[in-house]
């Protein structure tokens, strides 16, 4: 063989696959709109922006008309159905290349208020060669106002607009593809008489809310640890080490006295569990046993060095501090503080939350590359991982779910996924292998869901867990739509898709092939009885709403 | 292609239309695609959309498989790329001697027991693949329109709208760049 030979065969080996194409171009185009086995979003602008429009509709399943006033969901003549129905039917014309251009009125929503020259940029963006002859008419906040005069009026804002254009194929997709537009009509079923915006979320009401009245100044209780005087009679825990290498903190029967000034004890077997900081017993503060709720506002925890406070669950939280991870539990009827579990920290870098459970509240926390744990909000355990055998390797993506833990690493140019459980004693197991990132997007008992990311395009793979038995399952490719509470929507320029979990909604970006996932999910609220007040160097003040 | 026309059943027309025309609209698509990587996504997006017109609409209307296919080209390849970043045209190594170029093309008409070796190793024929197709956009489509589908570098530099000392400096250099990092 020689090298041209072999240059053909590398080239055609690899560069496309002729068997898949023909297979799935027969399988995509029995949808509406395009999609294809081996990935799991539309490629083409029109059935992207398809997915956009209409894939937003399906999932969320809930459309208003904003008249601007109490009525949200209105509309004289055409019904909010009868409009989108219509949309649908266009993107049916759209997607079969069944459209025929010529002049029509166009009617805009927006999806925020946008004024005269925000809009004017936007529509020329769409149509940068003016070849539509596209041109204002009006736009709308409540009724139509003349072009004319909403440019004279810069400060203004509207949520809607009707042009007029050559509308060709073109450029009803360029349109739809604006982030700004939530619907484009054409003037068959919408115009001036009916016409509202569609927006895909109802408008903010703010009601007032009722002033509380006036509650008189009480001292901030400090809640002492149980019991205070008392040594502790139980053995000190001690970590074992299973075979797996798991190192587990097991929660403290009582909490322990000693100051933290006291040599530190690193968490090895044989060695008790770090200390959490006693007060002094002079600064001590008797506990009013059955306390008057509408005196107890706050709990003080003295800790130095906190750097972070996270409810785990209703009434567990997790600290990090400088020097070490503390889980702390507050007793719902006495309002006492005890300490759950602890881990001294001997690193220079400070632990950080890698990642949150929304489901259960637990965290991942990691310490540089060399320590991680898991802060279980259903038990406040706080365990210990063993990530030695990624000593080489970058961690590039973590995840977790009751008790499962997923890794994504990176070593030299191969990518892998670990899993490690607690049934199993947080062993790993290395589950998929590739030469592209990968990246871990959604856990459950039965199923991770991890996305392949080659060139430009991300890949979405599908990984099913057997009966806790085995790891070993095949492994299968799919498109996904919508799976397992997993959904996705990519945004009309194609440069992003959202998908929608049971942790939330992450953002996977398409040109720089990266997903980008809040650590701590800001809807989830793990608390309803407790907020974080305050942390000062030496100490945390809990707040007690309710 | 008066035979094909003959043929009734959509699923046998389709095939025999894929078959004689993925040639020349993989090479369109090579030619105007960003990277040889999206190549086939953008070729099954057009198949699709091919087979789905041909399905509601029929095909006795097509006169040309080919020209109609490549028409649906345009317009993948034209929404595909639409918020893709012009390239720059520029490039800056060093030109190969005439004598270097001939040397080259010499060594790769000579046979080399080891290449053989080299495919059956997957993980290394796909690192090598990799390395061409993500070294630069225009290197990718260069091998390829060269290797697989024959192309003379003179044709691919009129059909990039290249001089031809770029086309052979790109090839050039990734086969001499591969030689070291491959030992091929």
């Amino acid at each position: 063989m020689n090298k041209h030979d072999f240059y053909k065969e590398i080239m055609s080996r690899y560069t496309f696959d002729e068997d898949k194409i023909l297979k799935n171009a027969k399988r995509a185009s029995s949808v509406s709109f395009l999609a294809r086995s081996s990935k799991w979003l539309p490629l083409t602008t029109a059935a992207a922006v398809f997915v956009a429009v209409f894939g937003v509709y399906m999932l969320f399943g809930t459309y208003f008309m904003n008249n601007g006033g109490d009525d949200l969901i209105s509309g004289s003549g055409a019904s909010v159905e009868d409009r989108l129905s219509n949309l649908e039917q266009l993107w049916t014309a759209i997607n079969n290349d069944d459209f025929n251009a010529q002049n029509r009125t166009l009617y805009l929503s927006f999806e925020a208020p946008l004024t005269y020259s925000q809009l004017d940029n936007i529509l020329q963006a769409a149509d940068p060669d003016d070849s539509s002859g596209l041109y204002i008419n009006a736009l709308w906040n409540g009724g139509f106002v003349p072009a004319d005069t909403a440019k004279g009026d810069t400060a203004a804002v509207y949520t809607g607009a009707k042009i007029n254009a050559h509308a060709t194929r073109d450029l009803i997709i360029a349109l739809s593809a604006r982030a700004e537009f939530s619907a484009v009509e054409l003037d068959d079923v919408t115009n001036d008489d009916n016409f509202s915006p569609i927006v895909k979320t109802p408008p903010i009401q703010v009601t007032p809310t009722p002033v509380d009245p006036p509650v008189e100044p009480v001292e901030p209780i400090t809640p002492t640890p149980t019991p205070i005087d008392t040594p502790p009679e139980t053995e000190p825990t001690t970590l074992e080490q299973p075979p797996s290498g798991e190192e587990e903190l097991e929660p403290t029967e009582e909490p322990i006295e000693e100051p933290l000034d006291e040599p530190v004890v690193d968490p090895e077997p044989e060695e008790e569990p770090e200390v959490v900081e006693e007060p002094d017993p002079e600064e001590e503060t008797e506990v009013d046993p059955e306390p008057d709720p509408t005196e107890n506002l706050t709990i003080e925890v003295e800790l130095e060095g906190a750097l972070s406070v996270n409810f785990l669950s209703d009434n567990r939280f997790l600290v990090l501090a400088e020097d070490g991870i503390y889980i702390y539990e507050i007793n719902p009827t006495t309002r006492q503080v005890s300490n759950k579990s602890a881990f001294k920290n001997e690193n220079v870098a400070y632990p950080t939350i890698i990642y949150t459970d929304a489901a259960s509240g637990s965290r991942v926390i990691k310490i540089a590359n060399t320590e991680m744990f898991i802060a279980c909000g259903t038990t406040g355990k706080l365990h210990r991982i063993d990530i030695s055998r990624f000593a080489n390797s970058v961690i590039t993506d973590v995840i977790y779910s009751n008790g499962m833990l997923v890794v994504a690493t990176e070593n030299a140019g191969q990518y892998a996924i670990h899993t490690a459980r607690e049934l199993d004693g947080w062993g790993f197991f290395k589950i998929i292998e590739s030469g592209y990132r990968l990246v871990p997007v959604s856990l459950s008992d039965k199923e991770l869901i991890y996305a392949e990311s080659s060139s430009s395009l991300g890949y979405m793979f599908r990984y099913v867990f057997a009966e806790y038995e085995s790891h070993e399952i095949d492994l299968s490719r799919f498109d996904v739509r919508v799976s397992h509470g997993v959904s996705f929507k990519r945004d009309g320029r194609g440069q992003y898709t959202i998908i929608t979990t049971n942790i939330g909604d992450m953002v996977w970006c398409h040109e720089t092939n990266a997903l980008i996932r809040d650590t701590n999910t800001p809807r989830t609220v793990f608390s309803n009885t407790y907020r974080l007040l305050e942390i000062s160097p030496e100490k945390i003040i809990i707040k007690i709403i309710s | 292609m008066n035979d094909v026309r003959d043929i009734v059943d959509i699923n046998e027309y389709f095939n025999a239309v894929y078959g004689e025309t993925l040639g020349a609209v993989s090479r369109y698509v090579i030619s105007k695609c960003g990277n040889i990587l999206d190549s086939e996504d953008i070729l099954q997006n057009i198949y699709a959309r091919f087979f789905a017109r041909i399905k509601k609409k029929g095909h006795t209307d097509i006169e040309s498989p080919e020209a109609f296919l490549i028409n649906i080209a345009k317009f993948e390849c034209r929404n595909y790329f639409g918020g893709l970043k012009k390239r720059s045209k520029t490039s800056s190594f060093a030109d190969y001697t005439e004598e270097q170029m001939v040397e080259i093309e010499a060594e790769m008409a000579r046979s080399e027991r080891n290449l053989e070796d080299v495919l059956c190793n997957e993980l290394l024929a796909k690192q090598i693949f990799d390395d061409i197709a993500n070294d630069d956009a225009l290197t990718g489509k260069i091998f390829y329109m060269h290797f697989v589908l024959d192309m003379k570098l003179d044709q691919i530099a009129d059909h990039l709208d290249l001089n031809l000392s770029n086309v052979k400096n790109r090839l050039y250099r990734t086969i001499e760049r591969q030689k070291k990092k491959f030992n091929l």
